[in-house]
């Protein structure tokens, strides 16, 4: 259940900022600030659908896949507050900060400040435009070097990696298709593996 | 009705080459060739959906706008056959510029890139827009790029630098931004999507 200072807050529609939200009680639901909007993802009361079984399962393949290749100390899974900015905390499904990274770092409050060096987003049908556009600029914009957008339905994943001070499209790759990923050492991603 | 030779081929999921696809009978549904597989867009016995209501209206409400700005002749909607290389696609609405050097009409038929192209997405058809119609439009030269969303109102854009299709940006209902084929025009998404 959510705790009544977050439902005020949803339903006074109030901006808040980012030390309003790290002051809100705890919960493990899946909560972000995007430009000073709280969103909740409960599924209650007009928030956004509850993950569904399926994005779990591809988020748990996904994540025993990367253990193979990156630190686990590193990775983690939603729900992990990143705080970009004042006006922007985000919880991506999955997150790996190189430990050479000093752009994302742990503060004294407990979280981590600053972009991770990758972030995958699987994609709900709710939420396809705020990873498309809210938070993908959000990443654009605070350095995440590669960004995998999972579509679970459709069975594809788009991959971005970062050139300059921009997130360039690798491609879009659907089931039977294989890609290397960059900041998995160049391993060989194959999509039936880890969508099919 | 889709031709009986249509519908054989799609029955035995035969691969088909550019020759043979051009060499098919006509028929006013939108149909493609991707890396030798036939796509029929008509709704019917497991073939891709047909474009909704939704989608034709926001075809026509984008195409009236570009149209301020390009030159025409030039600008064509779906389904027209577009070949670029052993592939043959039909984008919502393209335009070649006069002086474009990449796309040529042969027969009826375009051969190589347009300057700009836009899909606009179905459900059933992100994978095949963000994917393999991405890679040739990004292979073959296109310099401008929108995939619309109805449904979730918004569109990416991506334009050429050096040789690749880079991501300009996301843009939803609300926003505007400045589109390069379009002469630096402002764009109002509302007013395409809205």
């Amino acid at each position: 259940m959510l705790p009544e200072k977050i439902r005020e807050a949803l339903r006074e529609k109030r901006k808040m900022t980012a030390d309003e939200y790290f002051q809100l009680p705890e919960t493990n639901i899946h909560m972000e600030l995007i430009a000073g909007e709280l969103i909740v993802y409960d599924g209650q009361e007009g928030n956004m659908p509850a993950p569904k079984d399926l994005h779990q399962k591809i988020s748990s393949r996904l994540f025993a896949f990367f253990l193979k290749y990156l630190d686990t100390d590193q990775l983690r899974h939603a729900p992990c507050d990143i705080k970009l900015d004042s006006g922007n905390i985000v919880q991506p499904d999955i997150l790996w900060v190189n430990p050479q990274n000093d752009q994302c770092v742990l503060m004294d409050d407990g979280y981590l400040h600053g972009a991770p060096d990758f972030v995958v987003e699987i994609l709900s049908p709710s939420n396809t435009r705020r990873d498309k556009i809210d938070k993908f600029y959000l990443y654009e914009q605070y350095g995440v070097h590669e960004y995998w957008i999972v579509n679970p339905e459709e069975q594809y994943i788009e991959v971005y990696i970062r050139k300059e001070n921009t997130l360039h499209y690798q491609g879009g790759y659907k089931m039977g298709q294989t890609f290397v990923s960059h900041i998995l050492n160049g391993a060989t991603v194959d999509l039936s593996t880890l969508l099919g | 009705m889709l031709p009986e030779k249509i519908r054989e081929v799609l029955r035995e999921k035969r691969k088909l080459t550019v020759e043979e696809y051009l060499q098919l009978p006509e028929t006013n549904s939108h149909t493609e060739l991707i890396d030798g597989v036939l796509y029929v867009y008509d709704g019917q016995e497991g073939n891709m959906a047909r474009p909704t209501v939704l989608h034709q209206r926001i075809s026509m409400s984008i195409t009236l706008f570009v149209a301020r700005f390009l030159h025409n002749p030039g600008l064509y909607n779906a389904p027209i056959d577009l070949i670029l290389g052993d592939n043959v696609v039909q984008p919502d609405i393209l335009w070649i510029s006069p002086d474009n050097t990449t796309c040529h009409e042969v027969n009826g038929r375009l051969y190589g890139a347009p300057n700009f192209v836009v899909e606009i997405l179905s459900p059933s058809t992100h994978r095949k827009d963000k994917g393999a119609k991405f890679d040739l439009y990004d292979e073959h030269g296109v310099y401008e790029y929108w995939i619309v969303d109805p449904q979730e109102q918004f569109m990416e854009i991506y334009t050429r630098h050096e040789n690749v299709l880079h991501r300009q940006g996301g843009y939803e209902v609300g926003k505007t931004f400045t589109s390069r084929i379009l002469n630096n025009t402002p764009v109002d998404v509302s007013a395409l999507l809205g």
